[in-house]
């Protein structure tokens, strides 16, 4: 009996050692947080938007809720590539089934896994599930190793010495850093030069990126989905013309609606010299504010969503939401 | 269980785990456990000179395909390769001398030959020495306990300790450095052999104690010897005494006149040198020469500082291979010591000043708990409490995974 | 017979004479550092860049442009210098910018070898050899752990980069 005693005593302390080594992404690396937000949800979203920081950075549903009463989620993560995309989609579709699906197209371009780092942000903190463990498969370098997403601290035990107050102060408890998975980013860096267009060896998406463009297409028809493609406005790294012309050939081909936002920056009203935070690679808050008026205008008319602000329970949940978003806003 | 179920049961999965690690090493081992089984048969009853020597030879004519083949085609060496010829050749000639019995019974005979734990890194051993250990252990619950317990010191001396040396060795000999920072990485490099191999030793005997199975220890506690003499009596003790036996033994040891003596014990030593390898001549030369010098004083604590400071200086051959370059970096110790350098240099080796704390504690720790013998004598309960709290620490303070590529056992390629 | 023995056991450890694996760990540090000199250099105005090193920004003069972009979530820039000729980027690495890659922007720059844009592929091939691979229209040269990359359209080159792969 006392053996017994004894190895749960350890078991616990092993299960403490991980939660207490693992990072938090509370308030550093927040974007390591951003999977794990949306389990917190209390309603469901007429439109989820998946793909790279492009969206989280670029597209704020709050501004859309207030403006048009869309309900809307970013499910998007750093360099997130296609095929993480897929499986994050096919989690949320757990969750809740949303009426339209926007998918940020940057993404394509890339084939190769990239680093482990991005891995760990986008993984780390989703729960478990059939597409979390497909999606590790999915995701993980030669170097890497399955376990170490099960039990974090054969990964971060190295941390031991690099602990910092947020790993304590946050070992029980959570906070939100996002707004419906926008991230908030007021910096402001003007655009000055941009290096050389490049030429590149090779423009066309490999056919592993539209196996899995293919799969999400399928997913979202299945689930009586309507997808929606996008591209965010940016400067840099550049969308070549030929990378457009591949999208528009696909969004052809399958009846998709696809809007490039780089054409219209204009229109929108962006200046790429107060509205960005980096220089021309995504916008701050300005510009998602900009971006997000413009683009909840054309999700409300051309898809004939439903206007939330009139329902009281799902108005009142988002109304807490705004005041928090406008007090960090102001 | 009647025990050749069990002995089968083990040499299965041996088997197993070897194949699945190298398959092409198994039918070099096959062969040459039927030729050797066949031959020494025959040679209990027929004391026959060629017919040992065909045998030997047939172990090496294999043995030297193998490393012919490996020249030209990249094919992994069989696990183990070296240890496991010593003990084939061992057993022929006990057998030729009528040291005991020839084992009849080919499960057991393969088990011998491919008990794995061993076959990875040693200890070497003597037919009859693990003879009885091995062909009718059981499994009991002390042992279980006591054999985890060493399992799990093993792997702290070789994650928490071993590979955290092993980051300022290598770095040291990336970066080029010469004086006093080559004789700090001898200093650590005697503790860092030791650790890695004494704990893979841990981890085959421990392994080997939760099967019921007790082998010889391979360490006495080397690093507090007294003299060099000692410290090769208390070092690898299984390569000592094998030595010992087959070739300083042979050459008539110590029953001849002292100069004698003394050129057997350099022979010895050079043979050490050369089963490591070629350009370990020289590091075997200097062992010998040290253990005829003895150099010692009356104190006591000075007398195993100054061993595990001689001892040390020579590994210089085992950092760098190549002779020249070790010949190079050992001078460069008395001609340009430069201490300043490696103060203001100390935390530019890789670890950070938490890493050097847990690497001492950790040391002071090891050296405690093996004052007090192999196994401890606490209650079932407290070993359980140990375990857990060593895997624990192995965990968080282990060098491992991404960032820190874990070690090979330093042995395992002998 | 100990003789036989004796000499048989000096046979074996002879023709054994494995290695283990700190020799090999320690070889392979050996090995990187003549690294340094094994790899395609870019020379310009006698001033040498090597891929991997640590940019030191005099060497090359005032540059013409200058930008730099940085990656999601992860601190460090990398920093884009734009010559005359060519353009260079650095990635930030332990605290220093190490040069990531070298691009040439038109065909008055030449690699340290004496090929430049529009040079033909046959060129390249006689200057570099044929251990290349292929990707399409792009011939890359590796050497460590850096590639030397031509993009050849109508067995012309119409590309050149220096860069460093990461991993």
């Amino acid at each position: 009996m006392k053996k017994v005693w004894i190895i749960l005593i350890f078991i616990i302390l092993f299960i403490f050692l991980n939660k207490l080594l693992a990072p938090k992404y509370m308030d550093y690396l927040k974007e390591g947080n951003m999977t794990y937000e949306y389990y917190q949800e209390k309603t469901n979203h007429d439109v989820i938007f998946i793909g790279d920081c492009e969206v989280y950075a670029n597209i704020s549903p709050l501004t859309m809720y207030e403006q048009y009463g869309i309900t809307s989620y970013v499910r998007g993560n750093s360099q997130q590539l296609i095929w993480q995309s897929y499986y994050l989609l096919k989690e949320t579709l757990n969750y809740e089934t949303p009426a339209i699906v926007v998918l940020n197209v940057n993404a394509l371009r890339y084939d190769k896994k990239v680093s482990e780092a991005y891995n760990r942000l986008m993984i780390d903190k989703m729960k478990w599930s059939q597409e979390k463990i497909d999606l590790i498969k999915a995701s993980m370098l030669e170097e890497e190793n399955f376990l170490s997403y099960v039990f974090p601290i054969l990964r971060y035990h190295d941390r031991f010495d690099k602990l910092k107050l947020e790993d304590f102060k946050y070992l029980f408890k959570e906070k939100s850093n996002t707004y419906n998975g926008f991230l908030v980013n007021k910096k402001v860096k003007p655009v000055k030069n941009l290096p050389t267009k490049r030429k590149l060896a090779n423009y066309s998406f490999s056919d592993n990126v539209y196996n899995y463009l293919d799969k999400i297409r399928k997913l979202c028809a299945e689930n009586n989905i309507k997808l929606v493609l996008m591209k965010a406005p940016s400067l840099y790294p550049y969308w070549y013309l030929e990378y457009e012309n591949q999208v528009k050939e696909y969004a052809e081909k399958y009846k998709l609606d696809y809007y490039n936002f780089i054409d219209v920056s204009d229109t929108i009203g962006i200046d790429y010299q107060k509205d960005t935070y980096d220089g021309g690679l995504h916008l701050n808050l300005n510009g998602a504010i900009k971006l997000s008026n413009y683009f909840g205008n054309i999700l409300k008319n051309k898809y004939h969503l439903k206007d939330y602000r009139s329902d009281k329970k799902v108005n009142s949940i988002y109304e807490e939401k705004l005041k928090k978003f406008k007090k960090e806003v102001e | 269980m009647a025990s050749w179920i069990k002995n089968l049961i083990i040499l299965l999965t041996c088997v197993t785990i070897y194949c699945y690690l190298n398959i092409s090493g198994l039918i070099f081992i096959l062969t040459s456990i039927i030729t050797t089984y066949i031959i020494s048969l025959i040679l209990k009853n027929k004391k026959s000179k060629i017919l040992l020597t065909i045998g030997i030879l047939i172990n090496l004519i294999i043995l030297l395909s193998f490393k012919t083949i490996i020249l030209y085609k990249s094919i992994v060496v069989p696990l183990g390769i070296s240890y496991y010829t010593l003990q084939v050749i061992a057993y022929l000639v006990d057998i030729y001398k009528n040291k005991y019995e020839p084992c009849l019974n080919i499960i057991n005979f393969s088990l011998y030959i491919f008990y794995i734990p061993c076959l990875f890194i040693g200890p070497i051993n003597r037919y009859n020495d693990i003879e009885k250990e091995l062909f009718n252990s059981k499994i009991k619950i002390n042992n279980l306990y006591n054999g985890l317990c060493r399992i799990c010191f093993g792997l702290f001396k070789k994650l928490v300790i071993a590979s955290r040396i092993s980051i300022i060795i290598n770095s040291i000999v990336q970066n080029n450095y010469t004086g006093s920072y080559i004789l700090f990485s001898c200093l650590l490099y005697t503790l860092y052999l030791y650790t890695d191999f004494s704990g893979g030793i841990d981890i085959v005997l421990g392994i080997s104690k939760m099967l019921g199975i007790t082998l010889k220890e391979n360490f006495d506690r080397p690093l507090f010897s007294e003299s060099i003499k000692q410290f090769w009596n208390r070092w690898h003790i299984a390569l000592s005494s094998f030595l010992k036996d087959y070739v300083y033994i042979p050459l008539k040891g110590n029953r001849c006149s002292k100069i004698r003596q003394k050129i057997n014990i350099l022979i010895t030593f050079l043979v050490s040198g050369l089963w490591h390898g070629f350009n370990y001549l020289i590091w075997g030369l200097g062992q010998g020469i040290l253990v005829i010098l003895n150099i010692k004083t009356s104190s006591k604590i000075l007398n195993v500082i100054l061993t595990y400071v001689l001892v040390s200086l020579l590994w210089v051959f085992f950092i760098y291979p190549n002779n020249m370059e070790a010949i190079f970096k050992l001078t460069s110790i008395f001609t340009n010591f430069n201490l300043g350098s490696l103060f203001s240099n100390f935390l530019n080796l890789g670890l950070s000043i938490s890493n050097y704390l847990v690497l001492i504690i950790a040391t002071i720790t090891l050296f405690i708990i093996e004052k007090k013998g192999p196994y401890l004598k606490i209650s079932n309960n407290k070993k359980l409490i140990l375990i857990g709290t060593l895997i624990l620490i192995v965990l968080v303070f282990g060098v491992y995974g991404i960032g820190f590529q874990v070690e090979q056992f330093v042995y395992s390629k002998f | 017979m100990k003789k036989i023995v004796v000499c048989l056991l000096f046979s074996l450890v002879v023709f054994t004479g494995c290695k283990n694996s700190e020799v090999k760990q320690v070889n392979e540090n050996i090995k990187k550092v003549d690294k340094v000199t094994d790899t395609y250099v870019f020379s310009n105005n006698n001033q040498e860049i090597v891929i991997g090193e640590e940019f030191s920004k005099d060497k090359l003069g005032k540059e013409v442009k200058y930008s730099e972009t940085a990656s999601c979530a992860f601190e460090g820039i990398d920093k884009i210098y734009t010559y005359d000729h060519f353009e260079l980027t650095t990635y930030p690495k332990d605290n220093k910018d190490v040069v990531g890659n070298i691009y040439f922007l038109d065909n008055t720059v030449s690699t340290k070898e004496g090929v430049a844009i529009d040079d033909s592929i046959d060129k390249v091939i006689e200057k570099y050899g044929s251990n290349y691979t292929q990707e399409g229209t792009l011939f890359k040269y590796t050497k460590n752990d850096m590639e030397l990359k031509f993009i050849v359209e109508d067995d012309k080159v119409t590309s050149i980069e220096y860069a460093m792969i990461i991993n």
